[in-house]
């Protein structure tokens, strides 16, 4: 049989359990908010459910939609420290942007300028900074030679380049190495050219 | 060149066989996870780390006190905050073959994503949903919050 004090205490624990878990629901919509990025125009994104759609371009333009699925609404900014407050979660997990390098070969050698050479404790330095991170080295050649011993020459010289930076002291936890030869030229030019800047090996650190 | 043409496909097909016979390839990269971050793969819960890779079909899940974030082979960002869950039903990113392509399905949190070369080289290709919206990207950094 329920007593008085008893029902008096579940009304107290009813009413608790919806102070706490009212605000976080009531009033809460869904939410997008495109973000600026450093050195880039923004992207766009658009938004879109069977009652309508919004397009944001600005950095901060936010639009919400209901939970019922309501449209979309007109875009608008949002304040900068309310935003990071919202998405303080998801922006303390970003990583590091990865970084890209290109270093270049010697002619017909998977032996490295001296320019490239030089930038190899940089690499080792952004692979320190994003631990645990993934190293990925693709060779490329320019179009002297067959494309099948470009494709070699493209796998040495990308072995050259993740041997140097393992000697140098680099621990990636993940190495993709690969070849593109000749087929990924950064500068067009027709076969049997010998270009210097063709002659490269793509080090991304993410 | 009719012959010239079979012989190709045959190759392709092979390639394409050789490839599914194989361990399926990695897609990313656990770079943080803290507090309650787990990995949903097929019937399998894995309590995620950074250093972990990760797979298509993975669902990343935190709990309220977890955060995790990932780097994909094509250099798009995904981070979650408490309480959120996304599912990576597609990617593809094999750009000498045209294969581009992603579909991440969010069921509700707090998430970052930042995009990669999948939507620089191929825009119309990725999506994200979420139970009342879908989202086009354009090359984009963008935040969301999306409630069950």
């Amino acid at each position: 049989m329920m007593t008085g004090y008893s029902i008096h205490r579940m009304a107290v624990f009813l009413w608790l359990t919806l102070a706490v878990f009212l605000p976080g629901c009531a009033g809460q919509k869904n939410l997008v908010v495109l973000m600026p990025e450093e050195g880039k125009t923004s992207g766009e994104v658009t938004v879109s459910n069977s009652q309508g759609s919004q397009v944001l371009k600005q950095p901060w333009e936010a639009t919400k939609f209901s939970v019922a699925g309501g449209r979309p609404s007109a875009p608008v900014i949002m304040d900068e420290t309310e935003v990071r407050r919202i998405f303080a979660g998801p922006l303390s997990a970003m990583p590091l942007p990865p970084a890209k390098y290109l270093l270049y070969f010697e002619q017909n050698t998977s032996n490295l300028t001296p320019e490239s050479t030089a930038l190899l404790a940089e690499i080792i330095e952004a692979i320190n900074r994003r631990q645990p991170a993934e190293l990925s080295v693709i060779g490329h050649t320019d179009t002297v030679g067959t494309p099948e011993d470009n494709y070699q020459l493209g796998l040495q010289r990308a072995g050259t380049v993740t041997d140097l930076l393992k000697s140098l002291g680099a621990t990636p936890a993940i190495i993709e190495t690969g070849s593109h030869g000749e087929g990924n030229l950064l500068i067009m030019t027709g076969d049997e050219t010998p270009e210097p800047r063709n002659r490269r090996v793509e080090v991304i650190v993410r | 060149m009719r012959i010239r043409l079979m012989v190709i496909c045959s190759l392709l097909t092979a390639t394409a066989s050789a490839y599914s016979a194989e361990e399926p390839r990695p897609i990313g990269l656990i770079k943080v996870a803290t507090g309650d971050a787990v990995i949903l793969r097929t019937s399998q819960r894995i309590i995620a780390k950074p250093g972990y890779q990760i797979y298509q079909k993975d669902t990343l899940s935190t709990g309220p006190t977890g955060a995790i974030s990932v780097i994909l082979r094509d250099d798009t960002v995904l981070a979650l905050g408490s309480s959120s869950e996304i599912h990576i039903d597609r990617f593809a990113f094999e750009p000498s073959s045209q294969d581009l392509g992603m579909v991440l399905r969010v069921t509700r949190g707090i998430i970052g994503y930042r995009s990669g070369r999948i939507a620089k080289l191929a825009p119309d290709a990725v999506r994200i949903e979420t139970p009342k919206a879908t989202m086009g990207i354009r090359g984009t950094y963008l935040m969301m919050r999306i409630v069950p």
